[in-house]
């Protein structure tokens, strides 16, 4: 089961920083890509994709596994966090697991504009 | 989960028989994670203790799931019927809390510990209490209870959240859904594992509690009348490294009937050790009784127990000792159980998700 999003993101000149929050006390993975190329992986905190005026026109590609290990709740839900740029820079997803102990994937893309 | 307790195979008093069941839960998972016994105990929810139904007096404070019922027939009639219902519910996780990381839930301080660990729970019994003296009436006892302190992270958690990275890792690497979905399916006995470790933290814990309890004589909603309540804390220490665990509990308890004035003061603990599939306790608690309606005085209980898992699903027990010497009991002490668990799945739970989210597993 994936859960998906597709959105976009205004950037200025200043440098884009991206920080992937896993919530509901739930564990996650993610690999992030800049036009197919790994730019980080694992736990992402402010990480630094490059300047505003360097990405315009590009797209950013995360992919992440959010595993059920809370034993209190099947929700998961995984927050981006996009600095640096215009506008709001969050984006929420969330979703149940069927199962206990189960995991979902979560894929998004962010067009830089 | 189900437990069937049945008659005492002893010579001596009619034991209780006691059926407890879980929610039934969504599938019969074939999660291959090891089941540890405390997967298949029924947490006692204050809303029991406080209409004196409870299995055990002292129990090592657990948090709750999101929603839970549980159900406890106790009669000496030998009839399976359910009599007793109590509904938990851990409001906290009833919402989505997108920003509570792993790490943040497991470090809370105390504020967010006790909004994380509170669960309030509302119980039903048509049995007699053993404190009071109203009879044929049903009883409603509600309670709130939390954890002050939860006890840290045990020292299996760390190797556990590696091989789960190093699993999640494989998945984001994997580029075709079916290579996805086998890794996803691998996964599942590690969170499971993960789960389980959070009933196992070390270190101190304390849980505190309250509840109140009211009857309707001859089941009458207007002659309604609170008849007891009751606080009581639990602290509980289970050393690094080890199987053990060292519960005390303190309780007080006051009837409020006019006709069963009574206060009732506990103080004991019990212990804990688990080896393998084998679980031994034993619990000593000191009661004493004060008021103006029947003899005041001391009374203690002391039961050893014995819990032996079968398998996944089935665990046999068997308790002895003695219990209190008061109130409706009073001469009846023997506590001679012997029993068999059964468990319907190795974590239930209610799913609260929206329709098509809860789905159960091919």
């Amino acid at each position: 089961m994936a859960v998906a999003l597709d959105t976009s993101y205004h950037v200025g000149n200043a440098p884009i920083s991206l920080t992937i929050v896993i919530g509901d006390a739930q564990l996650g993975d993610s690999i992030v890509s800049l036009n197919r190329k790994v730019v980080g992986q694992g736990d992402i905190g402010d990480l630094v994709i490059g300047d505003g005026a360097d990405l315009r026109g590009q797209t950013l590609s995360i992919k992440s596994v959010v595993t059920d290990v809370n034993d209190k709740t099947n929700n998961t839900s995984i927050r981006y966090l996009l600095k640096g740029g215009l506008g709001n820079g969050t984006f929420d997803l969330s979703a149940a697991v069927p199962e206990e102990g189960d995991s979902l994937i979560y894929r998004a893309q962010v067009h830089f504009e | 989960m189900g437990a069937v307790r049945s008659q005492s195979l002893l010579p001596g008093r009619p034991s209780l028989l006691g059926l407890a069941l879980w929610a039934v839960p969504l599938s019969l998972a074939s999660a291959q994670a090891a089941l540890k016994l405390d997967d298949l105990r029924t947490p006692t929810s204050p809303g029991f203790v406080i209409l004196g139904v409870e299995p055990t007096a002292v129990e090592r404070p657990s948090t709750p799931k999101a929603v839970a019922v549980s159900l406890l027939s106790a009669t000496q009639s030998g009839d399976l019927i359910p009599r007793n219902y109590a509904l938990e519910v851990a409001p906290y996780w009833l919402a989505r809390h997108p920003t509570l990381t792993f790490e943040d839930y497991y470090a809370a301080k105390l504020g967010q510990n006790l909004l994380q660990t509170l669960s309030i729970s509302l119980a039903t019994t048509k049995d007699s209490s053993q404190i009071d003296s109203v009879s044929s009436a049903t009883r409603i006892g509600m309670g709130v209870r939390a954890l002050v302190a939860s006890g840290h992270a045990s020292p299996a958690l760390a190797q556990k959240r590696a091989q789960l990275r190093a699993l999640q890792d494989s998945v984001l690497a994997a580029e075709s859904p079916e290579l996805e979905a086998q890794l996803l399916e691998r996964m599942r006995p590690v969170a499971l594992a993960i789960q389980g470790l959070d009933k196992e933290r070390v270190g101190w814990r304390l849980e505190i509690a309250a509840a109140v309890a009211a009857a309707f004589p001859e089941d009458d909603f207007s002659r309604m009348a609170v008849s007891r309540v009751g606080v009581w804390v639990a602290p509980s220490y289970r050393p690094v490294g080890d199987s053990l665990d060292f519960i005390a509990v303190g309780r007080f308890t006051r009837a409020l009937n006019d006709s069963a004035d009574a206060s009732l003061l506990d103080f004991g603990g019990r212990v804990r050790w688990q080896k393998g599939p084998f679980l031994f306790s034993s619990e000593f608690v000191h009661r004493t009784r004060t008021g103006t309606a029947g003899p005041s005085g001391s009374s203690i209980r002391l039961v050893g127990d014995l819990e032996y898992r079968v398998n996944d699903q089935i665990n046999l027990t068997a308790s002895f000792g003695k219990n209190y010497d008061q109130g409706p009991r009073a001469g009846r002490t023997l506590v001679s159980i012997v029993g068999i668990n059964f468990g319907f799945g190795p974590v239930p739970t209610l799913c609260l998700a929206g329709p098509g989210e809860c789905k159960r597993a091919e």
